[in-house]
């Protein structure tokens, strides 16, 4: 039982990790800070990939970066 | 209490960490410079109807949201009603490159820090406040897209009704 608390304990507190908050998001929203830095190159690699895969889409997650919605 | 209920609460507990409350009460007061460095309280603004747009010259979303803040403060004129736009830029020239292209007619303040983003705790970008004229916070509208404008005007409208 002690090991189930424990384990259960560790994940509450990671739960609880730091995370950036909407208006410290500055640098993180400015284009060199994207995973993919050339939309044109992104959508070209994602075509390439898509009709090899002969399947489309689940790239990425829905939403912005701003934590609008 | 036993061990399996102690449990479940345990398990519910992160749950909390996304728990969000609708502000209400007293808003925070503060203190801010102007783009241009003039220091501006809302103290000097008690009475009045206040409309505080938290946003950034990188939120998307902001760029929507200045051109119907213009609109709002023409409409409800400045006797009653002031929209305060606080710009959460760490660098406040990105905030007058965006000011510069809008020329609004309603005051801009600039909280690099965001220290008073984080009083407001304000949980996405653009976060806008109905600050009635008792200083009480009576509205919180979260991001904006084109029409949110027509959901604000009647608030406002009441507001400024008010005695």
């Amino acid at each position: 039982m002690k090991k189930i608390i424990l384990m259960v304990l560790t994940l509450a507190f990671t739960a609880g990790c730091e995370t950036v908050k909407p208006w410290e998001r500055d640098i993180l929203a400015q284009p060199g800070m994207q995973i993919e830095a050339d939309p044109l190159d992104a959508q070209l690699a994602s075509q390439v990939y898509d009709s090899k895969e002969a399947s489309s889409g689940g790239n990425s997650p829905a939403g912005g970066g701003c934590g609008c919605n | 209490m036993t061990m399996t209920r102690f449990l479940y609460l345990l398990l519910l507990l992160p749950l909390l960490t996304f728990a969000s409350e609708e502000p209400t009460g007293a808003a925070p007061t503060f203190t801010l410079n102007t783009l241009d460095g003039e220091p501006v309280s809302t103290d000097s603004l008690r009475g009045k109807v206040l409309y505080v747009d938290f946003w950034a010259s990188w939120c998307g979303p902001c760029k929507v949201s200045f051109p119907d803040m213009h609109a709002l403060q023409e409409e409800f004129g400045e006797e009653q009603f002031q929209v305060v736009a606080v710009s959460v830029d760490s660098n406040p020239e990105d905030a007058r490159r965006f000011v510069r292209r809008f020329e609004p007619n309603f005051l801009v303040l600039s909280d690099p820090e965001g220290a008073i983003a984080e009083r407001f705790n304000i949980p996405a970008m653009p976060t806008s406040f109905l600050i009635d004229q008792q200083g009480n916070i009576r509205h919180m509208h979260k991001g904006y897209k084109p029409g949110d404008i027509d959901k604000l005007k009647p608030l406002i409208a009441a507001l400024t009704g008010e005695q």
